[in-house]
Order: structure tokens, then sequence, then C-alpha cells
């Protein structure tokens, strides 16, 4: 009684005193400086007190002060300001946009934080840069547009399954791909469908319309991937979608586009009277029965390939009030594939909400669903691939027969009959979204619980005609990816003077359902019935479930002292059902410090510097990718293991009891600045990622039965540098140029592998394919060939190199030795925007060097056997013919001949390129006009080039140096049988607002 | 106040609502280990699992036995996948996908077959009788030699080179049960005595066959045919002539068929031994299966494997020979070419064609050829082959059609040829009996009896992972 007495009294004295002070009201108006709109919530405050204000919907604020006092004008995005208040009572001002990015607000794990603060390793892929890049997937945004991120594409299939590594592979059998969150829901990433001779499969962000993104956030480092525990050693890529905005006019946009699309290159092949000439000399030299050949002629490649088109329609409104805002957006895309038969058609849209129910209680949504539909086709190693089947096709096979109807043209299948008689479609659904509320408990504590959910199916139908699979076949295989997760966070942050804290405690639980049904059928009365149930013979029947949840507590603290000092710790425990019951959980954790240099007082007697920044970071995070019941000892049944009509069971799983995580540790050490009025930005970041208790599948020899279990054995480095430097040369109102540059260097290097098999040079090695292995002491990705020295101009032979260094004509396994990796030593970009007046012209190039590229086709187009049974490269009418002639293939008669195209060094290829991603010039009427138009509010048309130009080296051999057709596999990197080459596209689109 | 109560609330979900026994989850599509054997039902699964793994292309699903066919001279490869080409051109090396696989699943057949041996008879079910129990592991043992015996033909010299001395395959004896180990390469007698010791011990517990599907499960007469396969192989003709006989004077289980009309139909008394498969059931994946090497693109198939010239001349000589006139035709092969190819796998839409791993007419020969081989021109050799000829529309040899023993044998040599070609069988009776797998073209010289180039190298992969493996020579 006698203590409340007491402050009631201290609360007295203070008001008193406050009294006592000659207050006086200033009141005012903020817009901002670009175009008068008035800015709602601009922070006030008195300078050297706590007092404060913010303007009102309006812009509007009134705040009272002493005389002759400062205030202090901050809003996110504008450079802050200070007014002497003088005798003014009235001061109206104009806030100016930040043009450098350290004001910006940086998404990061369960929040948002000041980047200028912030001690996490981050590259945003903001929604300027997206506003003027139509492209139907999100990876396509970071793609050298990222410092530390890998993007290539695996090929110009339709919705192909880019491969992306954040910092390198972290993983060797446990997959690569970062985990993606949208909106807070971490999606799930399987591709519910066949690759169909592709490794990659379909992309897990099909159904995202890249219009609807705001941002995009690659989280890089310790700092902040250890939020996400383990999930979050192959990076976590954030997705954040366009939020409603408060107190402007309802915004309608009305985004349009058409594009069209061509191959970058295709393999020159033998046309008919080159194949017919060849195999006539091959059979000749090697004294075999000559064959008499048909001198019929159809250009496959050339008539399989079309010109692609893509249309895309997206309309959107955005606005809200000072209680409910609201984003709703939709887009209807079709594009059509430069192949015959590839086709994909998006609907989507999506609803994003908040409302303020009261002063405690906010609510809201973000919510997208999604139809994709799309005509596949077969990819890379896959008879049925329109681009394969082209390539390898004999030149003298016809289509069609003389009456113009299709024909059977046996294993290397008539691919132009086939696009247009059988069916392979993939139609995918999905809706992802999550519903929050947000409690205001205390003032700067505040609870939030949400509700997500990623529900995905994927529905495959083929149908093949009677002509190309007799009687006829068909097949369905409906699957789907049902989640949800509820997460609970509690997240306090207060200023004590000088000192900020922030604490973020939370709890998530998150469990998802695999489920697959699957039929197929043989034997149709007619090609008309296109379901499964008119087949005589069901030949498959799948039914499979599998579920696996995660259950998780996370906490993240951080302290920051005037501005300069800041520490962050974060920690998480996760439990999950993938993991045997003795290693179930684990604790990941991250520590990191930043110190901003220039907000020392001896930075401050300089101008050159407005920015300086030193953070540091260290901690851990996990993979769990190593399927949902790796720990158990498992006996399978159904059709691999049924006998005479009867069930069978057989083993099918080796028993791991002490299965667990694999963890990354890193080490990040980030320096960052802006200088010379803000115009430039450097950023240089170091990481070290160790991974240890790698997931490995470690190979068994076969004799024990099996042949793999994964262990958690061996070690692996990633380590590196990123450079980021932006630079905003001319920033006046009617000329804007910036340029922007990012590398990366990147060392991966094998560290341990302690149960791997060992060549006879002692490597420790796991093998990812025949081609390349992961081996210690160098890389993940080590090409191990027979290395081909080329044809002996005296001889005609083709010589190998022994292991010695010795020519040989004798080809042997025992003679592979290392030949480089195929992950690239630097990758990044360029690239430029620059505005003139209404005209914006922009640039991005991306680069990869250092790595190699195995083309594996080219064992099939470089078989220089007379009776092989496919077309072959022009490049063998390369072949020796007498002494002195420099050739690329052996001569005819040659021991040699029949060899050429086993795997060697032929195959290998310089993976090296610097590629023109995307060049586009724009116009945006300037508002004066509009204005007297008054129909719409803003108007840009553009045109844009995609992949118009390619620096390669002038020996490739093969369809595009940028290919991967094993996609998210760690293990196979730089692979491909034959990909789709990029598409080249140009593009002609129209922005309308309203 | 209701602030503090949303506090308490919240605090409780942080921290209360454990999930905990959400993580507990268990697959759906499969059995825990301990669960196989915990009846005999589950036993008998067990054991129908290892039967489903021998329909597989690697194992008798037709891959090894075309190579057993193309490898010599019955059959021209003109298919496209290269690893197989390698093989029909004799340049075949070590990495070759094809056998690593081949290799890989006759092994976890054999490790799936070892596990019902050694599990079986303690599986806790009263319904386990000694008689079941033997059965089971008698089964297991049969299809364990058999499999053995696979690998033994792709990957090792046959036993008349060196007298079996030369290195065979790894035993596997044992189910794996976690440690790794790393077996050498037995010598191929030790491989035959091994083989040959499975298969006594299951002659004893065998049932004899019954049903038309008994013939597609181990039996009494199935174990007595690869007996008598395996001592012919070793050219003790007096056991191969005897263990063929315990297989003949079964007459009703086993006869000669009419006519040609068991190809592509059910399991008949000609069938000693086959793997039964079933449209939805069956070996054939996308890179073959029986009638998919053997039969072309218009019936669904691949149009790989085409009658070598060789073969087409052997038939030549007696034209009007049924096998050849009713059983292949001419159709566009995988290389866009007119060829014959065999008719004896006929459906390419659905793969149901038995895997015909022994028919009565082999024993036949088997025990002619042993006869002969002990008593010159007899007999009961001439009445043996004389039932296949006529079947084949050809005219009976009779006592006076050969004058030396040589010639005697060598024409039921031929007779085997035609009779058995494209199941899988002429590798091995080439090179049984000392001949070369190819007589001319340009790969006559690799092809020779005794050429390293005969026997197929051991995959690359298996010679990195264990050091106690010895490459076969030359490669």
């Amino acid at each position: 009684m006698i203590r409340k007495n007491l402050l009631s009294l201290l609360f007295a004295v203070f008001i008193g005193l406050q009294a006592f002070a000659q207050d006086k009201t200033v009141s005012g108006k903020v817009t901002s400086s670009e175009d008068g709109t008035p800015l709602p919530g601009v922070s006030i405050t008195v300078k050297g007190t706590t007092k404060g204000a913010s303007t009102d919907a309006n812009g509007v604020y009134k705040i009272s002060t002493p005389a002759n006092s400062v205030l202090v004008f901050s809003y996110v995005g504008f450079t802050m300001r200070e007014i002497q208040t003088k005798n003014q009572t009235i001061i109206d001002l104009q806030l100016s946009p930040d043009a450098g990015v350290l004001n910006e607000v940086v998404v990061v794990g369960y929040g948002q934080q000041s980047k200028k603060l912030s001690t996490q390793t981050i590259a945003t892929v903001g929604s300027k840069a997206i506003a003027n890049r139509p492209v139907l997937s999100p990876q396509e945004l970071l793609q050298g547009q990222a410092a530390g991120v890998q993007m290539v594409g695996s090929s110009g299939l339709l919705g192909a399954n880019p491969v992306i590594r954040i910092r390198g592979a972290a993983s060797i059998t446990g997959g690569g791909q970062p985990l993606f969150v949208v909106d807070g829901v971490p999606l799930n990433d399987g591709t519910l469908s066949g690759g169909q001779g592709g490794g990659s499969g379909l992309n897990p962000l099909l159904n995202i319309n890249p219009q609807d993104i705001e941002s995009m956030s690659v989280l890089k480092d310790a700092a902040a991937v250890s939020i996400y525990g383990s999930r979050g050693a192959n990076g976590v890529i954030l997705i954040n979608t366009k939020k409603g905005t408060a107190d402007r006019k309802t915004e309608i946009s009305l985004d349009s586009y058409v594009g069209f699309s061509n191959p970058t290159s295709l393999i020159p092949m033998m046309n008919t009277e080159q194949f017919v000439g060849y195999v006539a000399a091959y059979r000749a030299a090697r004294n075999l029965p000559a064959v008499s050949l048909s001198n019929d002629y159809y250009d496959w490649p050339t008539n399989v390939v079309q010109q692609g088109k893509t249309n895309n329609i997206s309309l959107s409104a955005r606005g809200g009030n000072q209680s409910t805002t609201f984003f709703i957006g939709g887009t209807y895309a079709t594009e059509s594939g430069f192949t015959i038969g590839n086709d994909l058609r998006r609907l989507a849209g999506r609803l994003n909400l908040e409302h303020k129910v009261n002063k405690f209680l906010t609510i809201g949504t973000n919510l997208s669903i999604s139809n994709v539909d799309m005509d596949r086709i077969g990819a890379e190693n896959n008879t049925f691939a329109p681009l394969t089947s082209a390539y390898l096709q004999l030149p003298n096979v016809l289509p069609r027969d003389a009456s113009g109807n299709f024909l059977n043209t046996g294993f290397i299948q008539n691919v132009i009959g086939i696009e247009a008689l059988n069916t392979n479609r993939f139609v995918s659904k999905r809706t992802t979204g999550n519903i929050y509320a947000d409690f205001k408990i205390i003032k700067d504590l505040v609870f939030r619980t949400d509700f997500g959910m990623d529900y995905n199916a994927g529905d495959s139908k083929t149908r093949n005609v009677n002509l190309f699979t007799p009687s006829g076949a068909a097949s369905r295989d409906f699957q789907y990816d049902s989640k949800w997760l509820s997460t609970n966070t509690l997240k306090y942050n207060k200023d004590f003077g000088k000192s900020t804290i922030g604490v973020l405690a939370g709890y998530s639980f998150e469990t998802s359902l695999f489920d697959r049904i699957s039929v197929a059928g043989t034997g149709f009365a007619s090609d008309a019935l296109p379901n499964v149930i008119s087949a005589a013979t069901p030949t498959s029947t799948v039914e499979e479930r599998s579920e696996w949840s995660l259950e998780s507590q996370f906490a993240r603290f951080n302290y920051g002292y005037d501005n300069r000092y800041v520490v962050e710790a974060s920690v998480r425990r996760d439990g999950s059902s993938r993991f045997g019951a003795d290693n179930r959980f684990a604790l990941f954790y991250a520590v990191s410090g930043g110190w901003i240099l220039s907000e020392e007082k001896f930075m401050k007697n300089q101008s050159f510097i407005n920015f300086l920044k030193l953070t540091a970071s260290y901690g851990t995070a996990g993979n769990d990718r190593i399927g949902n019941f790796s720990s158990l000892d498992l006996y399978g049944g159904g059709v691999l293991s049924d006998y005479a009509g009867s069930p069978g069971l057989r083993p099918t799983q080796v028993p791991n009891k002490s299965l667990t995580w694999e963890e990354t540790a890193q080490l990040d050490l980030g320096f960052n600045t802006t200088f010379y009025k803000n115009k430039f930005n450097l950023s240089i970041n170091y990481f070290d990622k160790i991974t240890s208790g790698i997931l490995l599948n470690v190979p068994f020899p076969y004799t024990t039965g099996f042949s793999s279990a994964s262990k958690n054995v061996g070690k692996m480095q990633n380590n590196g540098v990123e450079i980021d430097f932006n630079a905003n040369i001319y920033d006046k109102a009617d000329f804007k140029w910036s340029v922007g540059f990012n590398s990366t260097f990147l060392k991966n290097k094998v560290l341990e592998l302690p149960e791997a098999s060992i060549d006879p040079d002692g490597n420790r090695f796991v093998a990812g394919s025949g081609a390349q292995r992961a081996v210690v002491g160098r890389s993940l990705n080590e090409f191990f060939l027979v290395e081909a020295i080329g044809v002996n101009p005296t001889t005609g032979d083709l010589e190998w190199r022994t292991k010695e260094g010795a020519a040989t004509t004798t080809y042997s396994a025992n003679n592979r030795v290392f030949v480089g990796s195929a992950i690239p030593k630097w990758t990044g970009g360029f690239n430029t925007n620059m505005s003139f007046k209404g005209i914006d012209i922009s640039a991005q190039l991306s680069y990869s060097y250092g790595n190699k590229v195995l083309i594996d086709g080219l064992g099939f187009t470089d078989n220089m056997s007379a009776t092989a049974g496919f077309n072959k490269s022009v490049d063998l009418l390369d072949y020796w013919k007498q002494p002195g002639d420099i050739a690329f293939v052996p001569k005819l008669s040659s021991t040699t001949a029949p060899l050429f195209s086993q795997l060697s060094t032929l195959r290998l290829q310089n993976g090296s390129f610097l590629r023109l991603r995307n060049v586009s010039v724009g116009y945006t009427v300037p508002k004066s006009i509009l204005e007297k138009l008054k129909v719409v509010r803003t108007l840009r048309v553009y045109a844009m080039g995609q992949n118009l130009w390619l620096l390669k080296d002038k020996n490739f051999r093969g369809p595009d140096p940028e290919v991967s057709a094993n996609g998210p596999n760690n293990q196979i990197l730089g692979e491909s049988f034959f990909a789709l080459p990029q598409a080249r596209t140009v593009t002609f689109g129209l922005n309308l607002g309203f | 106040m209701k602030n503090i109560k949303i506090a308490i609330l919240s605090a409780l979900i942080l921290t209360g609502t454990g999930c905990s026994d959400r993580l507990e989850l268990l697959p759906e599509q499969s059995l825990a280990g301990s669960q196989a054997f915990s009846s005999v039902a589950n036993a008998e699964s067990t054991l129908r699992g290892v039967y489903s793994q021998t329909q597989l292309l690697e194992v008798f699903g037709s891959g090894p036995q075309i190579i057993f066919d193309y490898q010599a001279d019955n059959t021209d490869f003109v298919g496209s996948f290269p690893t197989l080409q390698d093989i029909n051109t004799y340049v075949t090396t070590s990495p070759n996908a094809t056998l690593e696989a081949y290799w890989a699943v006759n092994y976890r057949v054999i490790n799936a077959a070892n596990s019902v041996i050694e599990n079986a008879p303690g599986v806790k079910d009263p319904a386990l009788t000694p008689e079941v129990a033997k059965r089971l592991v008698a089964e297991s043992k049969f299809l364990r030699a058999i499999t053995h015996l696979n690998l033994l033909n792709m990957f090792a010299q046959p036993f008349q080179i060196q007298n079996g001395a030369s290195p065979g395959v790894p035993l596997l004896l044992k189910s794996f049960t976690g440690e790794i180990e790393y077996p050498s390469r037995a010598t191929v007698a030790a491989c035959y005595d091994q083989i040959i010791k499975d298969l006594n011990e299951a002659l004893t517990d065998l049932p004899a066959v019954s049903t038309p599907a008994s013939r597609g499960r181990a039996t009494k007469g199935a174990a007595a045919g690869y007996l008598s396969r395996l001592h012919l192989y070793k050219g003790e003709f007096q056991k191969a002539a005897d263990f063929a006989s315990q297989v003949i004077t079964a007459t009703t289980a086993y006869s000669l068929a009419a006519n040609y009309s068991f190809y592509g139909a059910a399991p008949t008394t000609e069938h000693v031994f086959v793997i039964i498969n079933s449209a939805t059931d069956n070996g054939r994946t996308g890179s073959g299966g029986w009638a998919s090497y053997h039969r072309p693109a218009s019936n669904g198939g691949r149009g790989d494997c085409a009658m070598a010239p060789s073969l087409e001349t052997s038939f030549g000589k007696e034209a009007t020979d049924k096998r050849f006139v009713d059983l292949s035709t001419f159709v566009t092969a995988a290389d866009g070419l007119r060829k014959r190819m065999t008719l004896k796998f006929p459906d390419a839409a659905n793969n149901t064609d038995l895997a015909p791993l022994m028919r009565t007419s082999e024993i036949y020969l088997t025990r002619a050829e042993a006869l002969a081989e002990l008593n010159g021109i007899n007999a009961e050799s001439l009445t043996l082959v004389n039932g296949i000829r006529t079947r084949a529309g050809l005219p009976a040899w009779t006592s006076t059609t050969f004058t030396t023993k040589a010639a005697f044998i060598s024409a039921i040599l031929e007779e085997r040829r035609k009779e058995l070609c494209f199941e899988g069988h002429r590798r091995m009776d080439l090179l049984r009996k000392g001949l070369p797998l190819r007589t001319s073209g340009p790969t006559a010289a690799l092809a020779a009896y005794g050429s390293p180039k005969t026997v197929l190298p051991l995959p690359q992969r298996e010679i990195d992972l264990n050091k106690n493996l010895v490459q076969n020579q030359s490669y």
C-alpha cells in the first residue's frame, strides 16, 4: 500500500515537471516527394526525448514539443529528416524514398528485421526486380541475381525443375534443394510425377505465380537458417507474396504479355546421303557385306521443333483502409514449348487479407489456389522424348506412309506421330496458404498463432494408341502431398534507452501425408476409348501412403546497443518421425554479431563512407531428406514380390537404428559498406560450411543382396567468397542508371568418407553416376573418365591415355583419371538498369566458369558402328583417311573405331558460359498525359528478350552448356543425355494500372 | 485481465501441446523384418518373394538368356542398347551398366533365398510342420542353386578350362544382417560343388510336380533336371544320364508336347521348370523382356534379337523344320532391316510368356548326348532325339544315319541347338564342348574357345568395392 502511494507521488511529480516546461503543439502533413501522396504511419519523435507521434491515414500529425526542439521524421524506405521547430506551429514536409538499400526491411525466418541492423546473411530479390521480369517459374528470378545462389535451368522443357544450390551442396545423397517457405508455410517439394526420362521431374514451384511475389529472401548463413533447424542446411528461400496497402485508393493492375520462343541451338546430325555414304564406307572398310539402305530423307530434328508461344494475363487489386487491407490477384498463362507436344496452362488466384479487429487483435489470411495443366513430353534418355528421338532416328525413316498415315518406326519411335496421337497429360492442383491471428498481449509483446496448409495434387494420364503400343496402353496416376502445420510464436521487442532487445519464442508442429493411387492397363478395342476402364488387361494397380511429422521449438534473441553493436542467438529443437527413436531429437543453434562502424564517433567526421558494417556468425543446421522410414529393416509386398498370382514379401531395406540428421556448421564473416553519397554498395562475405554425419547412401557390394544403405558417415566442406556490388551511377529524376555485379567463388571439398569404397589408387569415393564420383580430397562431382588423346595422324587409330600417361589404343576402365569437376569455380551475374524519362532499359547476364559438362547422348550419336540403329553426328564424317590427317574420328577400319563412343573425355565438355539472360526495354507513359486521358493511372509497354546471346567454348558439343538432367540430385551434376536447350524467348508486354 | 488470459493461453500453446506421439509413424507399404517370418503364411510369402525376383529381366526375365544366345551364334543383336551392343561386338568393358544390374539382382535373389533357408525352420507357428519347413528350405536352396549357376554362366569360364580351377563367382550362403563381408571368388569347381550340393539337398525334400502351376515352382523333377544339366556341363555323363532318367521316367509328369502350341501358353508336360509371368506380374522392364527382345516394334517389342545367319544355315540344311518354318518370321527389326525373328515368345503386349528355363526336350537331349558319350551310337539316344525330330516334321534317324560316335554326338548337339535356340542354352553348350562361340566374322578370334572375352567382366563397381574380387582376364 505504501509502495503504491509512493509510485503515485512520483508519477504526479513527473507529470508536474512535464507541465512546467513550455510546450506547444506542432502539426502538419507528411507527403512523399515522389508523387505527393500522404504518408501514413510516419514516426515523429522529439530528438533527445521519448516523446513521439505518428501520422494518420492522411499523413497528418500533431505533436506537442518544447520550443526550439528538433523533430525527427522517420519512415521505412524513406530518408530520415530532422527539422528545427523554431517558432513554427505548422510544419509540412516531404520525405524522399531512400535510394540506398540500407533502410530496407529484410524478411527473416519468422519475422523481419532492419537490413541495416541484421546480422544475418540474406540475399533479397525485391518486388522491383521482379516487376519487370515476366517469367513463368519463380526460381528464374534468382538466376545471376543473388550472390551465393547457383541456379541452373536443367533444360528447356516446360516445367523443368531447375537446380538451385545455395553456397554449394551441403549433402551428398540427402538432396540439394533448399527449403521453400511461402508466407510462413514450408512447401512440400515432391514432384508428384515421373521424370519421363529426365531425372529432375517437375518444378515444385510450378504453381506459384511470380507476379504475386513481393520478395524472395535467400537465407544463407547459419544465423539465418538455423531457425529452420533440420531443414536449413541447403539454405532456405522465403517467398513473401504481395500484401494489401492501407489508406490508398485501390490500385488495379493488369499485366499482359506474349512471348515467342525458339531453341538456342540444335545438334547437327547426318542426313540420309551422309548416313548411307558413311555406312557404306564403314562396311567396306571393315569387310562387312554391303547393305542396301533406303534413300528416303526426313529431317527429324527441325520437324520436332517449332516456335513456342507464351501468353500471360494477370489482374490484381490491392488496397485497403486503416482496419482492412487486401491483395487479390489472378493469372492465366498459356505456354507452348519449342518442341512439339509440350504445352502448359496455368490458372491461379490469390487472396491476401488482413483485418485489425481492435487494437489488440489482428487476423489475416494468405491463400492461393492454382491449376496447372500440362501436355508433357518425354525428356532426356527417353525414346518418346521428341528431340532425343529426333536426333537418334535414322534419317531415312519416314514418319508417314505414302497415303499420309503415321508409321510405327520401331524402338526409336515416331515422335511426330506420338505427339499427334498419344496423350501425356499432367494436371497439378495446389492450395497453399495460412490463416493467422496476432494478439497484442501487452505493449511490445505479440502472440501469433498461424495455421498453414499446402495441398499439392498431381494427376498424370497417359494413353498410347495401338499404332505405337500394340493393343494400346493407358495409365492414370493420382498423387498428393497434404501438409498442415501449426505455428505459435511470442515476439517481444522493446527499446530501453540506447538498448533494444528482440525475443522470439515459438512452437510448431508439421505433418504431411503422401498418398497415391495409380492404375494402368493394356488391350483396347479402339483408340477412341481413352480410359483405363476400357483396358482388357489391368497391368498395374497401386495404392501407396506415407506420412511424416516434425515437432519443433525455436527461439531467437537479439540485443542491439546504440545502433552500433548487435548480437543475436537462435536455437531450434526438432523432433522428426523420419529418424529412429534413439535419435529423434536434435538441437541446432546459431550465434552472430554485428558492428556498425559507421555509427561510431570516429567515422562521423568523414562523409565518404555512409555505412559500414562487419558481421560474423556461426551455427548449425541440418538436413532430413532421407525418406520417411530409412532407419527400419523392411520387407515389401506388391508386384515385385508376388508370384504366380499369390502375394509375396521380399527384403527391401537394411536396418539402421542409429540413423540421424546430417549437420552443417557454418562460419560467415561479412563486410557491407555504402559509400560515396550512398551511390555504391559493396558486400563481401566469406563462408565456410562443414557438413558432418553426412547421410550417405553407402554402397554395399551387391553380394550382400543390397545395393546401399543410408548411413551418417562423411564430412564435406564448402567454402568461398561472395561479392555483391551495386552502383547507382546516376540518380536524377529523369535519368537513372545503376549497375550491379555479383560473383561467388566456391570450393567444394569432400573431407571424409569412412565407409565408402576405395579405388585402386587408394581414394575413397562414392559414385554418383558411371562418370562422376565424390572423392575424398576432391569435390563432390568429380568426373572420372578415360582420357582420350585423339586420333593419331600417322596411324589413324584413336588413342587414349594410360594412367601412367602413355598413349594406348586399348580402352580400359582401369585408365580412368580425374578430369575435372562439374562444380563451377565461379558463378554469378551482371545486371544493369537505366531509365531516361519514361524509357527503361535493363539487362541481366549470368555466368558459370570452371565446370565440366558431360553429354551422355554422344555415346549414341558418336557410335561408329554401321549396325547401330541410330543416326550419327555429322562429326563422324571427319574420319581419318590417310597419314597426316588431323581427324576427329579414327579410320573406319581401326580396331579403335567400335570403341570411339565408349565413355571417355570425348563426351566431356567445357561447361563455362556467359549468357545474356534477359534484356528488356520499356516505356512508361508520363503521368501528365495519363491524367488528361483519365482512363488509366499508369501505363508501361515493354519488350524483353531472354537467352538472346551465349558465349561458350567453341568446341562445345551438345545442346547447351547449361544442363543438368538430374535436378536436385547432388551426386550427379552437369550431366545430360540430350537436354532440351534453353529457350530463346522474345516477349512483348503491357502493364496497366487503374 | 483479458490480456493475462491470452498470455496464459499462449504460453500453454507454446509449451504444453506436445505432439510427440505423432512422431511415432510406421510405414504402410512394408513390414518390419521381424514380421516376415512371424507365421507360416508370411514365410510362404517371403519364399514367393524369391520366385518373384527371379522373374526380373536381370535373372530369368531374358536378360542373361539373350546374351547366352547372341554372344554365341544363334542371335544377332541389332538393338540400340549400347551396353548390349558392346557384348555383341565383344568390346564389353567392366563399367557395363547392364552387367552390373544383372550381377546385383542375381545376388539379391540369393540373399532373399538365404533369408528363407535360415529363418523358415524357426518360424513360431503351430502350422509349421517339419514337412513344410523342409519344403520351404528345399525350394529356397533350389533357387539359390540355379541363380548361382546363372551367375557362373555369365562371369566364369566353363569347367573344362583348367578343370574347374579358374575363378568362379562369390558363393553367398548366408543372409545379410548388416555386417558387410567381402567375399572372394570361389573356383568354378567349388561353385559346381555347392550348386550340386544345394540341388541334391533340395531333391530330397521337394514335392513332385502336381498342378500346371507347380511347374513354376521347384519340384523333384526340376532339381533332377538341373542336376542332369550340371553334370553334363561338367562332363560327368553317367550322372547326367541318370538324373535325366529320373525326369524321363516320371512319364506322367513330363512328356513331349505334340506340337509347339505350348509357346505362349500355360505350363504343360513339356515344361520341367518355368517362371510364370502374367500381364500384371512379369520381368519386363523398359529395357526389355522375353517378347520385347524377340518381337518387333509392330508387335510392341523392341525387335532387338534377330536370328543369326549361322542358325539360319543350320536350319537350312533341313529346310522343312517346323521350328524354322512355323516358329520364325520375317519382320522389321530394330535396325530397320527385314530380319527373321523367333515366335517362341509371342506376347509383347502383356509379356505373359513363360520363361522356359527347362523343357522336357532338353532332358531328352541331355540323356541322349550323355548316353552317346558313354556308349556311342545307341538305340535309346536315337529314340529320344527322334521324338524331338518327328515333332519338328523331320525324318527320324536310324542306327545307320551316323558312322562315328563323334558324328552322332555332334548331330545331337546340332539338334539341341535348333530345339533350344533363343532359350539361353547356346553359349554353355558350345563352351562345354570346347567349341568357339562364333566361327566367322570380325569377332571370331575373340569368340574362340578359351578366349578371355568369352566370359563377361565382373562389374567395375563390385571390383571397386570389394578388394577380394579378381577381375576376369583382359578386362
